[in-house]
This record gives C-alpha cells, sequence and structure tokens, in this order.
C-alpha cells in the first residue's frame, strides 16, 4: 500500500532482501550498475568525460593554466580537484558555496589521483618556482542517484587520461603555449570503488536509498602502476557507523576485484 | 479517436475557437481560441465537442481528494498539529514537501478530545487532502487514513498494533492513536515479510 | 583585428550563410531527479537544464499568496570556456539568470500554483555563443517536461552584426570580433517578445532588420522544439500502453 518510505523500515526490507542476495534494484550485493563512459565532451576543455553509474551521471572537465608553483615544491606542478553538487542534480542540493558532503567527495578523488601519481607533476614544471602548469580538474554532479564518489573518480580519471597538455616553450622568463599539444605524463591508473555496509551486509556501488539508510561506506583506490603493481592508494569511511576488522578487510578484498572489473572499461589503450 | 494517427500537442498550440469546441483538460482560451496549455495526446470528442490535451507528465502538487504520506512535525496544540506531507499517492515523487494541518475535527469519525489523542509527533500518516489551498487541511478520519508508523515517546521503540492499539513491547504500555488499518508493525508479523518486490 | 568573420562568397567561418542556424539538437527528459529536463547541443554551445516543482517556497517569506514564484539559475562549469571560469557565480552569470528568467516567466500559469516554487537550473557545459538563447530555449522544454501549464513556449536567437552584415545565431568568434550582438527570445504562436537585449551600435534601419531576422531564426528554433517535444512524448505515450 504505502511505498515504504519510512526509513526504518526501509532499511529492514533492504538488509531482509540482502539476506537471500539481493538487492532493491535488482543487483547482487556485488553487482555494479550499468557503468557508461563518454570521453571529450567539452572541446573547449583539455580533456573531459561523462560517467554513468546507473542514473547517477557526473561530468568532469580538466583545463590546464599557467600559473605559481606551491613553495615547497617549486619544481612541480599542480593538480586541483574540485567538486560541485550543482542544483539541478538533486531536490536537497542547493546553490551556494560547496558544502562538506562536496568537498569531503573532492578531496577524496583527489587523494585517489593524487596518491597513485597519476599525474608525474615533475613534468608539468616550466620555470622552477615561478611557472608550472596547473591541471584544474572540475567535477560537476548532474544526476545524484548514488555513488558520487565512484562516478566522480572515473569521470576525473577518464578526463584526465584523455587530456592533452598544450606544448610550451621557456624562452627565459617568459613562457611561450604553442598550438600544439603533447601527451599528459600519467603513470599509475587509480580506480575507486566504494560499498556501504547496512546491518552486517556490504554493498557494492550503493545506490542513493541505500545510501540514506547505510551505517556507513568504505572507498578504496587500487592503482596499477606501469610495471603491472597493484596496490592500494586511498581510502575514505564515510558515515557515522562502524566496520568491523572481519568486514574491512572483506569490503577491500571485494573492492580490489571491483576494479579490476572497472579498469577494463576504462577509454582504450589505458588500463 | 481513432488510433495510430495521435497528434501532440505542445503548449500555445492552438487548437480551434470557441464556436467550434469546449475547452477540456490541458485547454485554455484566450480571445476566443482554444489553446494547449501542456504537452500531451490531442483529444476530441466529436459527440460533445470537447477538445482536450491528456497530459504526458503531470505536476504533483496535493489537490482535494488526493490521499497523503506524511509525517507529523508539530508544533502539537490541542486542537490541531502541522504535518509535512513527503508523497501524494498516484503523483510522482515531491521534490520537497508540504505543508498540511490536522485539525482535531478532522482526525477520526467520531469526538476526540484533543489532537494528542489522534496522533504523536514524529508519527507517519495517511490523510485525505479536504483543501485546495496551502497549507492543506488534512483529514485521517477514514479507517484507511491515520497513524501508520510511530515510536513510542518514552523509549523511542517502534510501536506495534495490537488488538487495535497501538502497544510498546518495551514499556508495555498503550499509546492513544487514530490507527490506519495500513498500519505497517503488527502483532505478529514482521514488516517487510510479506511485501511483494520485483 | 584583420580577421575576417565572413568570406567574399558569403559564408561565415563554420561555413553558414548569413540565415542560418547551427544543427541544434534538443533532448528532453534527461534527468532522473528533476521533475523535467532537458539537454541542448547547439552548434558547440551545450547546455543542461532541469526543472524542479512546483514545490512549496522555502523560505516560507518567499511564498506568494497569489501565484507561483519562478527562479532560475544560469550557471556555467568551470570547463566550459576556454580560460577556466572561478565556480563562483559572476555578475553577468547573475544577470543571465534574472533575464532568463524574464524570459520565460511571461509563459507560466503562474496563477495555477500560489505559494509555491518553480526553480530553473541551466548548467552550461560548453559556451561557443548564444548560450542564454540556447537555455531559454531548452528551459521552455524542461518545463514542458515537468508538465508545468504554460502559454507558450518559448523560442530564442541571437543575432549579430559582423563586418557589416547581420547574420543569425551568433557563435563565439562572431560575439567577440563582431560590432554588436543582440538576443531576442519570444512566445512563437503568441507573437509577443519575452527578452531583447542589445549591445554596439546598429542603425535603426539595421536594427528593424535584425528584429526580422531574429524572429524568422525563432521560428525556426520553435519548430525544432516542437519536434523534440514530439518524438520524445510521442515514445513516451507508446511505452506506457
Amino acid at each position: 500500500m504505502t511505498n515504504q518510505i519510512i526509513p526504518s523500515v526501509k532499511r529492514r526490507q533492504i538488509i531482509e532482501l540482502a539476506e537471500s542476495g539481493k538487492r532493491m534494484d535488482g543487483r547482487s550485493l556485488t553487482d555494479l550498475r550499468k557503468v557508461e563512459i563518454k570521453t571529450n565532451i567539452v572541446e573547449k576543455a583539455e580533456g573531459s568525460a561523462t560517467v554513468k553509474f546507473g542514473d547517477t551521471y557526473v561530468i568532469a572537465g580538466v583545463k590546464f593554466e599557467i600559473g605559481e608553483p606551491f613553495p615547497d615544491t617549486p619544481n612541480e606542478g599542480v593538480m586541483s580537484v574540485s567538486a560541485e553538487f550543482v542544483p539541478l542534480a538533486s531536490p536537497g542540493f542547493e546553490t551556494g558555496p560547496p558544502d562538506e558532503n562536496a568537498i569531503e567527495l573532492a578531496r577524496v578523488v583527489d587523494r585517489g589521483l593524487r596518491e597513485s601519481k597519476l599525474l608525474d607533476t615533475s613534468k608539468l614544471c616550466l620555470i622552477p618556482g615561478k611557472k608550472v602548469w596547473i591541471a584544474w580538474v572540475d567535477i560537476f554532479i548532474l544526476d545524484h542517484c548514488g555513488n558520487l564518489i565512484d562516478a566522480s573518480s572515473l569521470a576525473s580519471l577518464c578526463a584526465l587520461l584523455t587530456s592533452k597538455l598544450p606544448k610550451a616553450e621557456v624562452v627565459g622568463d617568459e613562457v611561450k603555449v604553442l598550438d600544439e599539444y603533447v601527451p599528459v605524463p600519467l603513470r599509475a591508473i587509480p580506480i575507486n570503488v566504494t560499498l556501504a555496509k547496512i546491518g552486517d551486509k556490504l554493498f557494492v556501488d550503493p545506490s542513493l536509498e541505500e545510501e540514506e539508510v547505510m551505517d556507513c561506506r568504505l572507498s578504496v583506490a587500487f592503482a596499477l602502476d606501469d610495471q603491472k603493481q597493484e596496490k592500494i592508494c586511498a581510502m575514505q569511511k564515510g558515515g557515522v557507523g562502524t566496520l568491523s576488522f572481519e568486514e574491512l578487510l572483506r569490503a577491500v578484498e571485494i573492492a580490489k576485484v571491483k576494479s579490476q572489473e572497472l579498469r577494463k572499461l576504462l577509454p582504450s589503450g589505458e588500463k | 479517436m481513432s488510433e495510430g494517427k495521435t497528434r501532440i500537442a505542445v503548449p500555445g498550440e492552438k487548437l480551434g475557437v470557441e464556436e467550434e469546441f469546449i475547452p477540456g483538460e490541458g485547454v485554455y482560451v484566450e480571445e476566443g481560441k482554444l489553446y494547449s496549455s501542456i504537452t500531451g495526446a490531442l483529444v476530441v470528442d466529436p459527440k460533445s465537442k470537447k477538445v482536450g490535451v491528456s497530459p504526458s507528465t503531470k505536476v504533483a502538487v496535493p489537490e482535494v481528494g488526493d490521499i497523503v504520506e506524511g509525517v507529523v512535525v508539530g508544533p502539537m496544540r490541542e486542537d490541531s498539529t502541522v504535518v509535512e506531507i513527503l508523497r501524494i499517492k498516484r503523483k510522482r515523487s515531491l521534490k520537497g514537501v508540504f505543508t498540511g494541518i490536522l485539525h482535531v475535527s478532522q482526525a477520526a469519525k467520531g469526538y476526540v478530545d484533543t489532537i494528542f489523542d489522534a496522533v504523536g509527533l514524529n508519527d507517519w500518516v495517511l490523510a485525505k487532502v479536504v483543501t485546495d489551498w496551502p497549507p492543506y487541511q488534512l483529514s485521517t478520519a477514514d479507517d484507511e487514513l491515520g497513524v501508520i508508523y510511530a515510536t513510542c515517546p518514552k523509549c523511542g521503540g517502534e510501536l506495534i498494533l495490537k488488538r487495535g492499539r497501538l502497544f510498546c513491547n518495551r514499556d508495555k504500555t498503550f499509546e492513544r492513536r487514530k490507527v490506519s488499518i495500513h498500519y505497517l508493525l503488527k502483532e505478529g508479523s514482521y514488516v517487510g515479510k510479506d511485501s511483494k518486490r520485483g | 583585428m584583420d580577421k575576417k568573420l565572413i568570406t567574399e562568397d558569403g559564408r561565415r567561418l563554420d561555413g553558414r550563410r548569413f540565415d542560418e542556424l547551427r544543427p541544434i539538437k534538443f533532448q528532453i527528459g534527461v534527468l532522473k531527479n528533476a521533475d523535467g529536463s532537458a539537454y541542448v547541443e547547439w552548434g558547440r554551445t551545450k547546455i543542461l537544464v532541469g526543472v524542479f516543482g512546483p514545490r512549496e517556497s522555502h523560505p516560507k517569506h518567499l511564498a506568494m499568496p497569489d501565484r507561483c514564484l519562478i527562479r532560475a539559475r544560469y550557471h556555467m562549469a568551470p570547463f566550459s570556456v576556454e580560460e577556466r571560469k572561478s565556480p563562483a557565480p559572476s555578475r553577468r552569470e547573475i544577470e543571465l539568470s534574472k533575464v532568463i528568467r524574464e524570459a520565460l516567466e511571461p509563459a507560466i500559469f503562474v496563477e495555477l500554483f500560489p505559494r509555491t516554487t518553480i526553480d530553473i537550473f541551466a548548467e552550461v557545459l560548453q559556451a561557443d555563443g548564444s548560450t542564454r538563447c540556447a537555455a531559454i530555449s531548452t528551459a521552455a522544454l524542461a518545463l514542458a517536461d515537468a508538465g508545468i501549464p504554460m502559454r507558450d513556449l518559448v523560442s530564442s536567437v541571437a543575432v549579430a552584426k559582423v563586418d557589416g552584415s547581420l547574420v543569425l545565431d551568433v557563435m563565439d568568434a562572431e560575439d567577440k570580433l563582431g560590432d554588436s550582438d543582440m538576443p531576442l527570445a519570444m512566445m512563437p504562436s503568441k507573437n509577443l517578445v519575452t527578452l531583447i537585449q542589445m549591445d554596439g551600435l546598429l542603425t535603426h534601419e539595421e536594427f528593424v532588420k535584425s528584429v526580422e531576422l531574429a524572429k524568422k531564426g525563432c521560428m525556426e528554433v520553435y519548430a525544432k522544439q516542437k519536434e523534440a517535444l514530439d518524438s520524445h512524448f510521442r515514445i513516451a505515450s507508446k511505452e506506457e500502453v
């Protein structure tokens, strides 16, 4: 009769269904939703990608700009990741500066990209201490239907993987940007996988209704370097619930398998 | 109308003149002419001379007669309380809430002394919309209407429907409510078990 | 500044004639969360519009007792332009949000939903000229997708003067190097103007011609809007059966 929007009732239904290995949307506990990647959506960006996880829809764009390096890393370029929860993505999003959720999202995505050493920032230096390339990675959430972290990480990654860096010539103190492009210096490729814990069950790629009733979530990023070595490069627990050690280890095991599945979907040439 | 050749009308499309047709759903009249105000299939009844547009999508605002689901958010007054409407039955999901008012005179079929005898703070209720104007007046008098989910005001535990009344298993106390026949937690049956899903 | 925007044989930078629109592709119902949504690829301009409502006004003091409040937000993605744009709303975006709202509001039956709000959010994913016109035309479709009763659709296009001639549907290069820019929006079946802005220099005669050209352009946009609604809802009504 009623459609069970009472959180505690819905939570109980999700848990009961999970006892038989099922979910509200028909997936098994370890199934990802259908993942769709499109690259080079925005020609004016140096790189761009849209990613869909089911109905969750995000776009990421990369712009390169010349700027100043951080004082403590004068020989390295800069990567900056930001996320906007634009209000058309959810009835709950308000206009205004990024809130704690948008900032957490950007920082988790940033950490995965940064800690994997995806971008070789040493090759983004133009004039040590003065001029370097800044890679701006901007994420826009377009439709929020759960698991923004994985969708945003994948969109940012695909935007970077397919981006082109303008060629620059340094003459004395001057940098001349040419009308040519070189590939972006990339190294290890990070893939992020998030699981939600509801009751004593782990749910891969949580939907919005699962996130609304979850105890907590765990996001794990795995990086595969050019030696084909797979390593964990970033992790984030979110939400107020707890994980047992057994759950933590199991979650990482599952995430690893899932990251390999996602890796196969990357734009051609990149593995 | 004949099938196969459905004509989709769009807002602003001229559908005829007043001498010819009577405006139906999704149609407005301006200077003697009939126009569509929505997008949808054009429906012309040659007998009654009525022209209408069957809406492809419909806005979701409460209207008189709608059954809604909501939460009692208070403040609780003797004679009334505020209900946040979260869902309208048979209409698309709401993006935000509508404010409803439940007056004690509309809470049950019989006499109810105060609103405290009908609903409690944070209860989930099914109610019928009685006025077209926000804040929407609500009624919980019919059998299917009233509280569908409630927690104990003392311990916070879920109340179970026992012999027609709401009972707290922990405190062993009964709570006064106008309960809907659709109350979710019934003695002996566990919620969700019997609900069917694909 | 000797870059030629119009070649000897009357072609523009992208090969169009003076009175030709760029290829326009509308898609309707592209978002799950929004009550109504539409996406457009208008040449290289790409805009996504989502509509929420009518929903109860929040904060409540904004509510109007006799009608619905319309709010619009025009916003550009940082990567939508050549030089990265800060995501914080600029003065330009705030002004455009206002004129977009005012261009759409006359078409909406606001009196049907007192004390509620309709929110229109336009996100520019790539900007290549005429973004306000594309946003208005796409928002009209998102409003229709949300089932909001309207007097008419709203169609919009811009006319510019470049290299001394008037051209329809301004792209970025023409906007930057041209002599004037005039966006116009209208309710096509009511023949009423809901937005006009102009900057640059035009003689009175050129202005009259610009308006005529814009009107012709709007009617062509209108045809595409109708086509998009027709094909979207034809498919949708088939699926229901």
